[in-house]
């Protein structure tokens, strides 16, 4: 499902990270946006054309006294978010129930492409049934 | 006023009034006995002279009389001898009672007394001439004339008699009547020196004694209280106990003071390396994940291979040790559930597996069976058992064996515990850094962060157990812990 028409937002503070996780997702031919503050997510997630999916490093939203997860689940609450954290962080996260996947940073990327790819599929999956 | 005046004040007054009312009372009785021993020398000794004086006169008039009579019955001079004695004894009688004599009706009655004996003793001799001269009858007759003038005299000494009875009687009245004031005022200086004495009693018992033996008898029970003896001694005792317990309480205050001080600095340490570790933790992670992008691509050969599976653990080395860092600054907050220690134990080894291998470790658990149940973070549990593990492999450099022993057992002070004897059989911690083998930072390895025992006893600590260091014959390290077992509801 992973291709072309697919927007994926990267939401993380580590610019490199960021320009690591655009580079995975665009060879696939996914349209990769990228925001380095809290802000700039929840402006991205509500602009007009939304992304299909986030992908989130929830240190983003540390000096913001509302946790981002949070505020996009209330305003995009159909928005699939993978948690990706540093170990010990995504588990212990307080919205950790609200992401549709937990991931630790710093492994392979192939793990978040392949978690990526199985929410999209079960949405497109989903929506395609009803 | 009562409140105004100190304890000391009350005593020191109560003790000047008991002191002063035995001087008033011991003054009061010196001054009675001089008093009547004046009164005896004055009034009443000078009255029974006198008494006497008179009654010896009276006794010498008589005399005279009589003699007179016999000189006149059988004209024996012998008579008139005697009569002449007996006058020298009134003179003289009249002389010591006008010594004795003090008052003015005294000395008025013996100067009639004085004159009328002259008188009676020139008309005597007139009437001893007569019988002498053998004028009988003449002489008989002037005899009887001059009775009269005896009987004046007789009855002037009668009256002098009884002035010196009425003074004495006077006297002896007086005497009675200090003795009456005397003992009315040593009744009142008695029950006064008996009233100060209570008081001064009352306030010692209450003010002194008293809280003396609540103070010596405190915290204590009646069986200690009743063999206390001397309330001054147990005092003195408990104070010495005070001022070692105070010595005891200092050397803790200072001990807490040092412990409160080394806490601020690991604090202040802790806060700083979360710092640290945050800022390092972003770029290496960046580098690891650009590192395994870079291993997709690269083609390369065994040497290669090796430089780059040396990076890639170095930086996995440094993320751990990153790691370690934040938790120990920013340890997570428990959640408690209730969890199988034993189940935890199983689980911290299967996910260890991998690295056991890799250390050429193997894991023995000794256990009869499964622990119960116990209210605990299973994480925090899982993190404190893979730091002993990974502290037990770092130490066995050529493999050895982990004994992991589970057992219930009651531990002081907390009772019933599930308990883990974690030993391996490596080189053991030094005798010299036992001690500091949990403090943060320290550590005996070249790699070590030494926060992996420190994690480990902080994790057991907040569940509310035991960790320490044991030694084991035959094995290398070998830690203790203990969690207490809740009741189940």
């Amino acid at each position: 499902m992973l291709g072309p028409g697919i927007t994926i937002c990267v939401a993380d503070p580590n610019p490199r990270v960021r320009e690591l996780l655009r580079r995975e997702f665009s060879s696939l031919g996914c349209n990769v946006e990228m925001a380095g503050a809290a802000q700039e997510v929840v402006d991205k997630c509500l602009s007009d054309h939304p992304p299909d999916l986030l992908v989130l490093d929830p240190e983003i939203s540390r000096a913001d006294s509302s946790p981002i997860l949070s505020r996009i689940s209330m305003f995009m609450p159909g928005l699939p978010v993978v948690l990706h954290a540093f170990p010990g962080e995504a588990l212990n996260h307080p919205a950790a129930h609200k992401a549709a996947a937990i991931l630790e940073k710093g492994e392979s990327t192939h793990r978040l492409r392949d978690v990526v790819s199985r929410i999209l599929n079960e949405r497109s999956a989903a929506s395609g049934a009803n | 006023m009562r409140a105004y005046l100190t304890l000391r004040s009350k005593i020191f007054l109560l003790l000047a009034c008991l002191a002063g009312v035995n001087f008033v009372g011991a003054g009061a009785t010196l001054w009675y006995t001089f008093s009547t021993q004046k009164l005896y020398k004055t009034e009443l000794s000078s009255g029974i002279e006198s008494l006497i004086a008179a009654q010896e006169l009276e006794t010498a008039l008589i005399m005279q009389k009589g003699y007179t009579t016999y000189f006149f019955l059988d004209g024996d001079l012998q008579w008139l001898e005697s009569l002449k004695a007996h006058h020298q004894a009134f003179v003289k009688g009249m002389d010591q009672a006008e010594k004795a004599s003090s008052t003015d009706h005294e000395h008025r009655i013996l100067e009639k007394i004085a004159e009328a004996y002259l008188e009676f003793s020139v008309q005597r001799k007139v009437v001893i001439q007569l019988y002498k001269d053998g004028n009988d009858k003449a002489g008989a007759s002037k005899h009887w004339e001059i009775r009269k003038q005896f009987q004046a005299i007789y009855t002037l000494c009668e009256e002098y008699k009884d002035l010196q009875r009425s003074q004495i009687e006077a006297a002896h009245a007086a005497y009675q009547q200090r003795g009456t004031v005397l003992s009315g005022f040593s009744v009142a200086a008695v029950l006064a020196a008996l009233g100060s004495a209570l008081l001064l009693g009352t306030m010692i018992y209450k003010q002194i004694l008293e809280p003396l033996r609540r103070l010596a008898t405190f915290g204590e029970d009646t069986g200690s209280r009743r063999a206390m003896g001397n309330e001054v001694q147990a005092l003195g005792r408990r104070v010495d106990s005070l001022v070692q317990d105070v010595g005891q309480a200092q050397m803790e205050l200072e001990q807490s003071r040092e412990h409160l001080i080394q806490a601020e600095k690991l604090a202040m340490v802790g806060k700083l390396s979360a710092g640290v570790a945050h800022s390092i933790r972003n770029p290496l992670t960046s580098v690891k994940m650009r590192l395994f992008s870079l291993e997709r691509s690269l083609d390369l050969n065994d040497i290669q291979r090796e430089d780059f599976d040396v990076i890639s653990e170095e930086i996995g080395h440094l993320n751990t040790i990153v790691g370690n860092f934040l938790e120990f600054a920013r340890p997570p907050r428990l959640r408690m559930q209730r969890t199988s220690l034993s189940e935890v134990v199983d689980l911290t080894l299967q996910l260890a597996q991998h690295r056991l291998e890799s250390y050429g470790v193997e894991a023995i658990v000794q256990r009869k069976l499964k622990l119960p149940s116990l209210v605990a973070d299973p994480d925090q549990l899982k993190e404190f058992l893979m730091n002993l593990i990974m502290n037990a492999c770092e130490a066995m450099v050529n493999g050895g064996k982990i004994f992991i022993r589970e057992e219930a057992a009651d531990v002081q002070g907390l009772g019933a515990c599930a308990c883990l004897r974690i030993c391996d059989t490596g080189p053991g911690i030094p005798e010299n850094v036992e001690e500091k083998a949990f403090e943060p930072f320290f550590s005996s390895k070249e790699e070590g962060t030494g926060l992996g025992l420190s994690i480990a006893k902080r994790i057991i600590m907040e569940h509310g157990g035991v960790f320490r260091l044991e030694h084991e014959e035959g094995m290398g390290a070998c830690f203790f812990a203990a969690l207490p077992l809740e009741e189940e509801e």
